[in-house]
């Protein structure tokens, strides 16, 4: 699984810890994200789509 | 091993403070028989021991609690920590890693001291027999709520 999350992040100019603070996760948690380390549940994965205003499928890539 | 039940900050708070409230009990209890064994019953050093160890880390976990209750900003990045979905996720494979640890354990000491000692070996073997019944019993508890 692929994300876009860092892209995203980088674009809305917004540190780690600042987007971990708005989806009420750690700091870690983000960096594993971003790092494709760890796959979002599916209420993290919508809090993240909402917060980027961007469909869950756009910053989710998911690769067989 | 994480027990947190609390949705948000508010309940996680107030769960805080009855956690604290039942180490202050804890507390009084241990340091009442830490008393009772150093002064009345002293004839046995060990339990005197003992009970002054308990007391001692209840005291100091429920001085670190009262710390704690008073720095918000303290409570609100336990509160992220013990609820941020990644630590949940490694708290439970640590959890099933551990458990299955053991039994191994349990499994190869039972076989080890079955050469040595009976009453290990069945000790170690009721242990196995424990866990395996536990399991059972979650896992048939966690299918209807799941």
């Amino acid at each position: 699984m692929n994300t876009k999350i860092q892209e995203l992040r980088k674009e809305a100019n917004i540190s780690q810890q600042a987007l971990a603070d708005i989806l009420a996760v750690s700091r870690q948690t983000i960096i594993s994200l971003e790092n494709g380390k760890y796959i979002a549940s599916l209420p993290l994965a919508f809090k993240i789509s909402k917060y980027f205003n961007k469909p869950i499928e756009e910053i989710f890539i998911y690769e067989e | 091993m994480n027990f947190n039940t609390a949705k948000n900050l508010e309940e996680y708070i107030h769960n805080f403070k009855v956690r604290t409230v039942i180490l202050a009990f804890f507390s009084i209890v241990t340091l009442v028989a830490t008393i009772l064994s150093l002064t009345i019953y002293t004839e046995n050093s060990f339990r005197g021991g003992f009970f002054t160890g308990m007391c001692g880390a209840f005291t100091a976990f429920t001085i670190i609690h009262i710390i704690t209750l008073k720095n918000k900003a303290k409570l609100n990045r336990d509160f992220i920590q013990v609820t941020d979905e990644r630590n949940v996720e490694i708290n439970k494979r640590s959890s099933f890693i551990a458990f299955n640890v053991l039994n191994i354990f349990f499994a190869l000491s039972a076989i080890v001291f079955a050469f040595i000692d009976k009453r290990q070996t069945m000790a170690f073997a009721f242990l196995i027999f424990l866990s395996v019944i536990l399991q059972t019993i979650a896992k048939f508890v966690l299918s209807k709520r799941m």
